[in-house]
């Protein structure tokens, strides 16, 4: 890093060779001028990966986007009422136009608006079955890579049985025994995906067990949970970060299926999988009715996904050594 | 300075220690017995794999492995035996009465949180201070470790430090608790040697001051000559030879010892050449039945290949060998 090694005190290679001069204040202590070169805020940083990346750039402004779009719905929509169980039966099916640019569904609906509101009701999802996922995932990865043995052999076996389904299958059998609703769906995904962040996190766990810091600490008389939270898992929040962001996008478009199955979300919901799975039946004669939300899963999916690289190349400290 | 007639702080007895291997078991750790007296430093030197870190760990109840079992034994720390304590009463002694310096300072700091953090936490959990005073202390403790500008350095990520401030951060993270006992393992091995010299001089001082006493592995016997006020030589496993460091290094009894002290790399202005031990380092897998330097050792006789020998007094120390060298052995000869 680039911080000098000047300042042990006790003489002994301190002499800045004496070719740089007007640098010798700098060199008594890396402090203040030191600082300003060497700790920039994460802004800064944020920054750069941004401008070195265009692709994460648009990315992030996709996501910016969506969650705007979330947010600012009710004033974004142009027929707020539309997100909801407004029925306007004098405008059914109307072809994209500047007063409905996605045009209208079956019951005369603004699909522009319905799709907007649907980015709340996505949004919510993927946060809320990654949330879910890594409040499991993380604590059983933890411990099973951490205190090894039998506790590790349980859980991963366990694991190994959940992955043994397809994510899609299982989530469709859970919700199906829980019954249809937005909620016992994302419940369903998320147990359905934890198994990914326990593999991860049990890996990290594994690595970092030997490292001299887990060592010191247990000779400086940590306790277990201590080591466990302040010292494996923080030291593994980048890998998961990034898988869970990349994450992000499958798990809206799984909790989609789920919808499009009629397992998920239900009338009148804007949820775009459904708004897919209605839409389908006017394929033929009304092509926007899918088009825009299925347009709509796939710009929220390719955006954090390519956000998720991002936020690999930006938590990999061996980039800020610059 | 020791004073052999006071109670020993850490007294080793008969501790056996061994691997689980697909080959069978290592027999890593064999050895008879080590004291270690109240304020005294004690070098503990030995090759590489002659179990000095290994009893470094099993003192402090880090065995590296989970393979790795103590089979028979005991660790008294103030008459007290570390192995039969239960781990929360460990996780107490553990950086309190007894703490440890690492050999790699970098690897020993977690990089996600800035040093102040664990530096605190150890004087909030060991000595129970409120968040206030765990700050003005440590700030005097990096003060008594030499580093400048402390209240800058509590705020700084590892990366961002030198290896010998990382290192002073170790050795003030070490003392915080107020330990009667340190373990350092090689704690300058991977410094340079300037930093090196001035990480010496500072666990000197510190020594001094606090009169704590030290259990300092290293390779390096000219920082054993220049800290150590006895020292005990391993060799497979075991203690070989305990002497006061003058005693050790003008007169060695041990004939492992004397080799040993022939290997020290010397600047000279002629070519010479290194003279080196013959022979392998003892194959663990085997419990060996006599002396476990017999294979290598020069003046080996059929009793040495029988019989274990276990240290006696011999001088002003102990030694294990059936033939021990006296000064100016005619043997020693025999060893050059």
């Amino acid at each position: 890093m680039t911080t000098t090694e000047v300042d042990d005190r006790g003489g002994g290679g301190r002499t800045d060779q004496g070719g740089r001069p007007g640098q010798g204040s700098r060199t008594d202590r890396p402090s203040e001028a030191q600082d300003q070169a060497t700790r920039r805020g994460s802004l800064f940083w944020v920054w750069h990966v941004l401008r070195q990346n265009p692709l994460t750039a648009l990315g992030a402004a996709m996501v910016l986007g969506l969650v705007l779009a979330a947010l600012l719905a009710p004033w974004l929509a142009p027929f707020p009422g539309d997100g909801g169980v407004d029925v306007h039966p004098k405008s059914q099916l109307l072809a994209p136009s500047l007063e409905h640019p996605f045009g209208t569904d079956e019951l005369g609906r603004d699909l522009f608006s319905r799709v907007v509101y649907g980015a709340r009701i996505s949004l919510f999802t993927g946060s809320l079955v990654i949330g879910l996922a890594l409040l499991i995932g993380i604590p059983l990865g933890a411990a099973a890579g951490y205190l090894g043995g039998f506790v590790d052999e349980v859980i991963m076996r366990f694991v190994d049985i959940v992955l043994s389904f397809p994510p899609l299958l299982l989530a469709t059998a859970l919700a199906a025994m829980l019954g249809s609703s937005l909620v016992n769906a994302m419940i369903a995904v998320a147990v359905a995906w934890w198994p990914w962040y326990a593999r991860i996190m049990r890996g990290q766990a594994v690595a970092l067990r030997e490292r001299g810091y887990v060592e010191a600490a247990r000779a400086g008389g940590v306790g277990t949970l201590r080591i466990l939270t302040r010292h494996i898992i923080a030291n593994s929040l980048p890998p998961l970060i990034v898988q869970a962001s990349m994450d992000f996008g499958s798990v809206i478009l799984t909790s989609a299926s789920l919808s499009f199955l009629g397992l998920g979300a239900q009338p009148p919901q804007p949820e775009w999988g459904l708004l897919i799975s209605t839409g389908r039946t006017f394929f033929l004669t009304n092509w926007w009715y899918v088009t825009f939300p299925g347009l709509a899963i796939l710009v929220t999916a390719v955006a954090f996904n390519l956000v998720g690289d991002g936020l690999r190349e930006y938590l990999d400290p061996r980039l800020r050594s610059v | 300075m020791a004073e052999p007639q006071r109670l020993p702080l850490l007294e080793i007895r008969n501790l056996s220690l061994e691997f689980a291997t697909p080959l069978g078991p290592v027999y890593a750790l064999n050895l008879g017995g080590l004291d270690l007296y109240p304020g005294e430093v004690l070098g503990l030197v030995g090759e590489s794999g002659s179990g000095k870190s290994l009893t470094a760990s099993t003192v402090l109840g880090l065995l590296p492995s989970r393979r790795a079992r103590v089979t028979s034994g005991q660790v008294l720390f103030d008459g007290r035996d570390l192995l039969r304590a239960t781990p929360a009463e460990l996780q107490h002694i553990r950086g309190r009465d007894i703490s440890m310096i690492f050999q790699d300072p970098m690897a020993a700091l977690n990089p996600v949180f800035p040093v102040g953090e664990p530096l605190l936490r150890i004087l909030r959990l060991h000595r129970g201070l409120r968040p206030a005073e765990a700050r003005h202390e440590a700030l005097r403790i990096l003060d008594e470790v030499q580093i400048p500008d402390p209240a800058a350095i509590l705020r700084r990520y590892p990366h961002e430090l030198s290896g010998g401030q990382r290192q002073r951060i170790m050795i003030a993270m070490a003392i915080a608790g107020g330990p009667r006992l340190l373990v350092a393992d090689e704690p300058t091995t991977a410094l340079d040697v300037t930093v090196q010299e001035q990480v010496i001089r500072l666990l000197q001082a510190l020594q001094r001051a606090h009169g704590t006493a030290v259990l300092f592995i290293t390779h390096n016997m000219g920082v054993v000559a220049r800290l150590a006020d006895r020292v005990a030589v391993m060799y497979g496993g075991d203690v070989v030879e305990v002497a006061p460091v003058a005693e050790l290094f003008s007169a060695p009894r041990h004939p492992y010892s004397r080799l040993l002290l022939d290997a020290i790399p010397r600047v000279s202005a002629r070519r010479e050449r290194l003279p080196a031990i013959g022979g392998e380092v003892p194959d663990l897998r085997r419990r060996p039945v006599g002396c476990a330097f017999a294979p290598r050792c020069p003046l080996v006789t059929a009793r040495c290949l029988s019989e274990r020998p276990s240290l006696s007094a011999a001088g002003a120390g102990q030694v294990a060998c059936f033939h021990p060298l006296a000064a100016g052995d005619s043997r020693t000869e025999a060893l050059a």
